[in-house]
């Protein structure tokens, strides 16, 4: 029997450049 | 249909993906969910077709959501510059 993995809404991160440079 | 944008680099990492988009200098990094979709964009498959497929791999409760989620998902695509129509 297969067995189906649990629905996980999709999801995007972004980061920016300045979101980068700013660590 | 949707289409990858040429421009975009790819890293595979395991269910997730990581994508740079040179034009924005922005990284994305995208769930196993939004991984899919975006392995989906490849100008062979509607946004019905996704849908399917997606459907296809889950256990899923509620289809209407999962429906609105793909849409979304790809509209940030889109928005993102990442895929063309």
């Amino acid at each position: 029997k297969e067995v189906k993995a649990s629905y996980e809404k999709p999801e995007i991160t972004t980061y920016t450049e300045e979101d980068i440079m700013s660590q | 249909m949707f289409l990858k944008k040429d421009k975009i680099v790819i890293r595979d990492m395991g269910d997730e993906a990581v994508l740079y988009n040179p034009q924005t200098k922005a990284i994305h990094v995208l769930n196993k969910t939004s991984s899919m979709v975006w392995e989906y964009c490849d100008g062979k498959h509607s946004l019905e077709m996704i849908e399917n497929k997606i459907m296809g791999k889950f256990n899923v409760s509620n289809v209407q959501d999962v429906k609105d989620d793909i849409r979304e998902t790809i509209n940030q695509f889109s928005q993102l510059g990442l895929v063309e129509q």
